[in-house]
């Protein structure tokens, strides 16, 4: 079984998972960010793979991967930064990027990658179910890697049943029609569509990402969900504060 | 390709198949046929469909009663009629014509006026020892050829015969393909060439009892046969390119397009607004021009099509007016566009304006120093002008802001791409309403030259919308030669580039799977042209796919290359285009053209916009 399965297994409430840049804010922070967020008792990991026109996400996580960019982060030290601490972490890591830096680092080439580095779950935001089906599903599938997708409140119900059939990883569930980082807090529509969402007893692990920046809104959405994601608020504190504080971060989420 | 549905009775199956609108019903007079009509089924057909009667060796008097007692519009000779017989026959319709008028039988009078003529189609029957030279004395009597494949019976035997005989067939009358086509039939018809091969006649082959066709059956042939390879399938894909790779937050935005652009294209009402709009606002049709002495100076008849003539100046309000017209229809409230040159963002602030829309267009911030007077331009057309910061602060940082801000208001706002990019619908929707270039141009050369198809069609992309336009209704012409040319700036391997054909590798950029400028990593590469509306990193995938399977010929011009052209027309034609206009025409003096080559350059803009570029490099 795979990690995040073994954790789902034993955990299904408050799962916390927080999303980084990889390259960001130095190009060699990627090791050092997992091994305090491992320390500091984060249930799972988002490595985020930098790329030049992130269109799902906000002006956050962007500039983060201008910089990581610009600092001559690529897949291939990515790869090998994560090797260099695959025996000592045991957080499962989820990798997030776009579908373009698949197709042209070699889509068998990517996922040998990431079992040689014990990634066993991707979220590719572009990549929509109709080409998943059609184009990757059996490749992933034969190297033992899961594929995320998201809802959002303008998914379908049907369609929603099909990601659940579809996906053995988690759903993400996107908190709002909107990009990454925006909003700040949680609207009564927003509880609405998590009861929605909740009600329809998908047999998958469902995760909020999109607007998760404090103890408040984690609480919130943790009611009504199994976990979430916090992304651009880390992004916002790491370029801040540094990666030597991490654990106020993540104390002030989940204390 | 024209389709016939021969041996038709039955009202409600005629009425079917009036929905499939072939080009022609046959009706068979023939009565030892068993799809024998005795009685003519009183059954509303359009006029756009043609009325065709088969007679076998009928006598010219019955053919010409029945022809004007059922207003036929073709006349289909299916026995061992004559070339004499043809030649009389058609004095006596021309006559019958008269005879109905001198009548004052109104209705059919009218009917017969609708129609120039009545068509004569003579059928042969065809075997492997078929001697063609049978066909020439019928050439100036008939207007169509049936090659039906030759039987014991007259009328058609439901048998198929070997479709290769009819290379030795060298006559000027197009013909239909006949005999036992059946739905199996579609590739190899798709496949079979031959330049006077006009269409098929279908009968047996599509029945469920003698008489009575499959609907169904007639329709998924129909529909496998008129695609065309270079449109795109039901997932918008163009062979390996195209499709929707956007994430969930656009589905229901894209989604609601997908299902919806072809109904409110094809719809009556759209298609009336469209073609008022274009003519009445934007000033359609644009002139065809023989560019004189660029013609001699490049020994070829040169065209220009003249898109520059257009409101607002280029071709790009063609895709504008069809656009929010399909956004009203959807109920949207807002508009958002990218802008590179500022071309596009203007064309869509003046229909916004047209249209009371709120206009909101994102352009780089780098091209809004660049492009001052159109950004002023759309301030002035009431349009709020956002600059993209992130990036590269360009063409494709722009659009990147546009897909967000549509994530972020997917109810009430549409997102008006501006070229043949982005996911499935936008690159089939964009080339269908630009399609109106090539639709005119087919029908203005073929008022001038008698001929409806150029020797090549020359066009620059940047995206390609106006190359699509120009390029669509000759995709399936083989023999017309498509030039798309690219911008190289300061040369293709300078590094300062924006040719994609040459530099670009497969990948997915704005939602479409094409091929784009990027590193070995897969981050997307800031192209480099003088021209601010062909600097965009990749292609349209209808051009990925052109380029991939040769159908076009993908040629660049570099900076300097493009200003002389501009130069060059500006003083020899007094037509001054626009800057990534005159990258299609500084191919011209790399071309060895044949004598008499008939060329159309589709002029796509008009330089105003460029004049200080074109002014400051006058001087150096």
């Amino acid at each position: 079984m795979n990690s995040l399965k073994e954790l789902f297994k034993n955990k299904d409430k408050n799962l916390c998972s927080v999303f980084f840049t990889a390259g960001f804010p130095q190009l060699n922070d990627t090791a050092s960010i997992i091994k305090n967020l491992e320390v500091n008792k984060v249930d799972f990991i988002e490595v985020g793979l930098p790329y030049s026109d992130p269109l799902a996400d906000g002006p956050t996580i962007q500039h983060s991967s201008e910089v990581a960019l610009n600092n001559g982060i690529n897949l291939d030290i990515i790869f090998d930064q994560l090797k260099s601490i695959k025996g000592d972490v045991k957080t499962p890591l989820v990798l997030m990027g776009y579908l373009n830096q698949i197709i042209k680092y070699g889509e068998d080439r990517f996922c040998e990658q990431c079992v040689a580095c014990g990634i066993e779950t991707v979220i590719l935001p572009d990549l929509p179910m109709l080409e998943y089906e059609n184009h990757y599903k059996a490749l992933f599938a034969t190297h033992g890697i899961s594929n995320v997708f998201l809802i959002t409140p303008q998914t379908s119900v049907e369609r929603i049943r099909k990601i659940d059939g579809l996906t053995d990883a988690f759903i993400y569930v996107v908190a709002s029609a909107s990009i990454t980082g925006a909003k700040g807090e949680i609207s009564q529509g927003q509880i609405e569509y998590f009861e929605r969402i909740k009600a329809m007893n998908l047999k998958s692990t469902l995760i909020v990402g999109f607007g998760i920046s404090n103890k408040t809104t984690f609480n919130t959405v943790c009611e009504y969900v199994n976990g979430a994601i916090i992304g651009s608020a880390f992004i916002r504190f790491l370029e801040s504060e540094g990666v030597e504080k991490i654990d106020e971060f993540v104390e002030q989420i989940i204390s | 390709m024209k389709i016939k549905v021969c041996g038709m009775r039955d009202c409600e199956n005629i009425t079917e198949l009036v929905g499939l609108t072939p080009d022609y019903i046959g009706f068979i007079f023939y009565d030892k046929s068993k799809r024998f009509v005795a009685d003519f089924p009183q059954v509303e057909i359009p006029s756009s469909i043609k009325k065709a009667g088969v007679f076998v060796n009928e006598t010219i008097e019955e053919v010409v009663l029945k022809a004007s007692k059922y207003t036929l519009n073709a006349i289909q000779l299916h026995g061992n009629e004559s070339a004499d017989y043809c030649k009389e026959l058609r004095s006596k319709i021309c006559h019958s014509a008269h005879d109905a008028e001198s009548i004052g039988n109104k209705n059919e009078m009218l009917n017969q006026v609708q129609h120039d003529k009545i068509e004569i189609i003579k059928a042969f029957a065809i075997d492997q020892s078929f001697d063609f030279k049978q066909t020439n004395s019928y050439e100036s009597h008939c207007d169509l050829f049936l090659f039906d494949t030759k039987g014991k019976e007259f009328g058609g035997n439901g048998l198929k015969y070997d479709w290769s005989v009819l290379k030795k067939y060298k006559g000027q009358t197009p013909f239909l393909l006949s005999g036992g086509i059946n739905e199996n039939d579609v590739e190899v018809i798709k496949e079979f060439k031959h330049n006077k091969f006009a269409g098929v006649d279908l009968n047996s082959g599509f029945e469920d009892a003698p008489s009575e066709k499959n609907i169904k059956k007639l329709k998924e042939f129909k529909d496998k046969l008129m695609q065309s390879k270079y449109q795109a399938n039901k997932n918008g894909y163009y062979g390996q390119f195209g499709g929707a790779f956007i994430p969930e937050l656009l589905y229901p935005n894209v989604k609601e397009l997908e299902d919806n652009y072809l109904k409110i294209m094809e719809s009556e009402e759209f298609q009336k607004e469209f073609k008022y709009l274009l003519k009445d606002y934007v000033g359609r049709p644009t002139p065809l021009y023989l560019a004189k002495r660029l013609s001699e100076k490049y020994g070829a008849h040169i065209y220009l099509k003249r898109e520059d003539l257009n409101h607002t100046g280029a071709h790009k309000v063609n895709n504008t007016i069809g656009q929010i017209l399909i956004a009203k229809h959807l109920g949207k409230k807002r508009i958002i566009a990218e802008t590179g040159a500022g071309q596009h963002g203007v064309a869509t602030a003046t229909v916004c304006a047209l249209m009371n829309l709120e206009c909101v267009v994102f352009m780089g911030e780098k091209d809004i120093v660049r492009q001052a007077p159109n950004v002023a331009r759309m301030k002035m057309l009431g349009a709020k002008v956002v600059p993209a910061t992130s990036g590269s602060k360009t063409l494709k940082d722009a659009t990147n802001e546009a897909i967000r801000d549509w994530i972020g208001n997917p109810e009430d706002t549409y997102y008006l791409i501006g070229s043949v990019v982005g996911p499935h619908p936008y690159p089939d929707m964009v080339a269908r309403l630009q399609s109106v270039i090539s639709k005119e141009i087919r029908a203005q050369l073929l008022e001038q030259t008698g001929q409806e198809k150029p020797d090549t069609v020359i066009a620059c992309v940047g995206g390609g919308s106006n190359a699509a336009g120009a390029f669509y209704h000759f995709l399936d012409d083989e023999d017309v030669e498509l030039i798309a040319v690219e911008a190289s700036g300061l040369g293709v391997y300078s590094g300062e580039s924006a040719a994609t054909s040459v530099l670009g590798e497969v990948g997915v950029l704005h939602g479409s799977k094409t091929i784009l400028m990027q590193d070995q990593y897969g981050q997307v590469i800031e192209p480099y042209s003088l021209s601010a509306g062909l600097d965009y990193p990749g292609i349209g995938p209808l051009h990925a796919f052109l380029n991939e399977s040769k159908r076009a010929v993908f040629m660049n011009a570099t900076d300097q290359e493009a200003l002389d052209a501009a130069y060059e027309l500006t003083k020899i034609e007094g037509i001054i285009p626009a800057l990534e206009t005159a990258h299609a025409l500084a191919v011209l003096p790399k071309i060895d053209f044949k004598k008499n080559q008939v060329v159309v350059v589709n002029l796509s803009g008009r330089g105003d916009k460029d004049l200080e570029t074109y002014i400051k490099n006058l001087k150096a």
